[in-house]
C-alpha cells in the first residue's frame, strides 16, 4: 500500500474499472458457444453419462420459465442469501473492527476463531433443524456460520492495514475515537471489507443451495432434489444452471458495486489490496 | 464412511444430545379455523408416499378431524430433528433410520406400516443391474464386486448384503459406493461400478438402455418385510393419544385404499412427484400394506448388527406402537 501522496497522481480509473471492450465480450461469448457445441456433439457421438445435451437442457430450462415455476424457488433462495449475508455482515464487521484494533483481544480469540472456522456449516444441519425447523431461520443460521468468517477476517486485515501517516495524523490532532472509526478505520478497511463481502456473497449462495438440498428447504436446492428423485434429469440440470446463473449475476453485481463505491480506494486503482 | 452417512451419524448424535439436554418438548400444530387438528407429515416425493396424498384427496383425514399437510423431507437426519421440534408430527421413513434413531436414544415410535417388499423378483421395483456381458448372474456372484447403492449404511445396502449372505457369498468382499439414482445406469455402462441397486423409474430406463437385471435383493432377502413405516415422536404420541389414534385410523384406511386402487396411485403420483408421465404408466407400484409387526422390525435390527451398521441391538421395546 502506498502513501497518501500518490492518491492524487493515479486518480484516473484503470481500464478494469470501465466496461470491457466489445471485442473481448464477443470472444468470451464465442468461447462459451464453442464449449456448448463440443458438449452437444460429444453427447450425440458418445456417452456422457446422465448429463443431458445442451439443447435438451435448454428446453427444460425454457419449460421451467414458461410454466412460471422458476420465480418462487429463485426468490426463496435469494431471500435466504440476502438475509444470511446481512446477518453475517452485522456480526462480522463490528467484531472484525474490535479484533483489528486490539491485538490483545485478537490473540485471546484466535484459537477459538480458528476452531469455529474449521467446523463445516453443513455438519450443523440436524442441529439447525432441531432448533429452528426446516425453514428460513435454519438456512440463515447455516449461512451465517459460514459467511461471518471471511467478512470478519477481511475487516481485521483491513483495519491492520491503515496508512501509518494517516494514523499518526489522527493521533496528532487528537481525533476522537468515534470520528477515528468513521473517517479513518472504516474507509481504510473498506477495500478489504468489500472483498470479504464479495467472497461471502458466493459462500452464502452456496450454503443456501446446499441447505435447501439437504434439509430440504424451499428454494432452488429443493427443486434440484425433487427433480432428481423423480428421474427428471434434464429438469434437474436446468435448476443447476439456474443456480449457476444466479451465482454469476451476484458476483457481477458485487464486483460492479465494489468498483463504483470504492472508486477512490487504492485497491481499485492499482489492483492491490485483494 | 461417506459424507452423508457421516452427517447422519453426527447429526443424530448431536440431536440426541440436544434433545436430552432440553427435554423433549412435544408441540402440536394447533387447530384450524374449523376445528381440525393441524398435522404436518413429512414424506419424500416418491411413489411410496401416494397413500398420504390419496388420503388427503379422499377426505379420510378430514373425516377424522385432521387437517393434514404433506411436507417434503429428504433424509431421516433432518426429518427426525424436525419431528422432535414439533414442526412435523409424522414422517415416512425406512426401518433403518428409525432403528438408528433408537440407537441414539431418540424417542421415535412406529405407528403403522406403509408398504412391504415384494415376494417375487417380477414384482420388485428395485433390482441389481449389470452390463449385458457381466459375469454377475445371481446374488452369489456379487462377491468381490463394486456395487453402487443410493445411500451407504442404509436399507439398500442392507438388502444387498443380506441377499449375498443368504446366497452364500461374503458381503465383506464387496465394495459399496454411494451413487445417486440418475448416475447409476451410466456408471454401470462405463464400468465405474460392476453393479448397481437401481429402482423404478431408473430401473426401467436402465433396462431400456441395454443393461441386464441380475437379481432382486429385496424380494430375495426380505420378502413381505415392511419397507417404509410411518413414525412419530414419542412424547407427541403420548400427549395426544386421541389425535394419534385418529391419524393411525385415517392413514391405515389411506394405505388400504392405495393397495386396492393402483390406477388412482398412478394418477395422484403425477401431482406430487416429478416422474415423467410416460415412465409412470409402466412403473411397478410399491405393495402397500399398513400392517406392522415387531418381529419384522427385530429381524432388520438383528441384520443391522450382523452387517455392523450398529454395534449392539437397541432396545426396541415400544418402538412399534400401533
Amino acid at each position: 500500500m502506498t502513501v497518501t501522496g500518490t492518491r492524487e497522481r493515479v486518480a484516473v480509473p484503470t481500464p478494469r474499472a470501465r466496461s470491457m471492450p466489445t471485442g473481448a465480450w464477443g470472444a468470451k461469448a464465442g468461447f462459451v458457444v464453442a464449449v456448448l457445441a463440443v458438449w452437444e456433439i460429444g453427447i450425440r457421438l458418445g456417452d456422457f453419462g446422465a448429463i443431458p445435451a445442451p439443447t435438451v437442457l435448454g428446453k427444460a430450462l425454457v419449460d421451467l420459465i414458461a410454466e412460471g415455476r422458476i420465480a418462487a424457488p429463485v426468490l426463496d433462495t435469494l431471500t435466504s442469501w440476502a438475509l444470511g449475508l446481512l446477518v453475517s455482515a452485522a456480526i462480522g464487521v463490528p467484531v472484525g473492527l474490535v479484533l483489528g484494533v486490539s491485538t490483545s483481544i485478537y490473540r485471546l480469540c484466535r484459537f477459538l476463531l480458528d476452531f469455529l472456522r474449521t467446523i463445516p456449516s453443513l455438519a450443523l444441519v440436524p442441529l439447525a433443524v432441531l432448533l429452528y425447523g426446516s425453514g428460513l431461520a435454519s438456512k440463515t443460521l447455516l449461512i451465517t456460520f459460514a459467511c461471518v468468517w471471511p467478512i470478519m477476517l477481511q475487516t481485521v486485515y483491513g483495519v491492520r492495514d491503515i496508512d501509518p501517516v494517516a494514523e499518526e495524523t489522527c493521533r496528532s490532532y487528537r481525533i476522537r475515537p468515534v470520528q477515528r472509526a468513521l473517517f479513518l478505520i472504516l474507509p481504510s478497511a473498506a477495500g478489504y471489507l468489500a472483498t470479504g463481502l464479495r467472497i461471502a456473497a458466493g459462500v452464502s449462495l452456496l450454503l443456501s443451495l446446499s441447505a435447501e438440498i439437504i434439509i430440504p428447504a424451499p428454494g432452488i436446492g429443493q427443486e434440484i432434489t425433487m427433480a432428481q428423485l423423480g428421474g427428471a434429469v434434464p429438469t434437474m440440470y436446468a435448476w443447476i444452471v439456474a443456480a449457476g446463473v444466479l451465482g454469476i449475476v451476484i458476483n457481477f453485481l458485487f464486483a460492479r458495486v465494489e468498483r463504483r463505491a470504492l472508486r477512490w480506494h487504492p485497491s481499485q486503482r492499482q489492483g492491490g489490496g485483494r | 464412511m461417506d459424507r452423508r452417512s457421516f452427517l447422519l451419524a453426527a447429526g443424530l448424535s448431536a440431536t440426541g444430545l440436544v434433545a436430552a439436554c432440553g427435554g423433549n418438548q412435544a408441540r402440536d400444530g394447533g387447530t384450524t379455523a374449523d376445528g381440525r387438528v393441524v398435522t404436518n407429515v413429512g414424506v419424500t416425493p416418491l411413489l411410496n408416499a401416494a397413500p398420504l396424498y390419496l388420503g388427503i384427496k379422499k377426505g379420510f383425514f378430514t373425516s377424522e378431524g385432521l387437517a393434514v399437510t404433506a411436507k417434503t423431507i429428504q433424509t431421516a437426519a433432518t426429518a427426525i430433528p424436525s419431528m422432535l421440534k414439533g414442526e412435523l408430527q409424522y414422517a415416512l421413513v425406512s426401518t433403518v433410520p428409525a432403528i438408528n434413531a433408537r440407537v441414539q436414544g431418540l424417542q421415535i415410535n412406529m405407528v403403522l406400516g406403509n408398504d412391504v417388499y415384494a415376494q417375487e423378483a417380477k414384482d420388485d421395483g428395485a433390482a441389481i443391474l449389470v452390463r449385458a456381458d457381466s459375469r454377475i448372474k445371481k446374488s452369489a456372484d456379487l462377491a468381490g464386486a463394486t456395487i453402487g447403492v443410493v445411500g451407504l449404511k442404509s436399507m439398500p445396502e442392507l438388502a444387498v448384503r443380506l441377499a449375498m449372505r443368504q446366497a452364500g457369498a461374503d458381503p465383506g468382499s464387496a465394495q459399496f459406493v454411494e451413487l445417486p439414482y440418475p448416475e447409476m445406469n451410466s456408471a454401470v455402462k462405463q464400468g465405474r461400478v460392476d453393479a448397481v441397486l437401481s429402482a423404478d423409474p431408473f430401473l426401467q430406463q436402465g433396462l431400456d438402455q441395454g443393461l441386464r437385471q441380475a437379481c432382486a435383493p429385496y424380494s430375495e432377502a426380505l420378502p413381505k418385510v415392511t419397507g417404509l413405516t410411518w413414525i412419530g415422536a414419542g412424547p407427541y404420541l403420548q400427549e395426544h393419544s386421541d389425535v394419534a389414534q385418529r391419524f393411525v385410523r385415517a392413514m391405515t384406511k389411506s394405505v388400504q385404499y392405495a393397495a386396492e386402487h393402483p390406477d388412482e396411485v398412478r394418477a395422484v403420483a403425477g401431482t406430487f412427484t416429478t416422474i415423467p408421465a410416460k415412465a409412470l404408466a409402466g412403473i411397478r407400484l410399491p405393495i402397500f400394506d399398513p400392517r406392522l409387526e415387531t418381529a419384522q422390525v427385530e429381524k432388520i435390527a438383528k441384520a443391522m448388527v450382523t452387517e455392523k451398521f450398529i454395534t449392539k441391538e437397541p432396545d426396541l421395546n415400544g418402538l412399534v406402537r400401533a
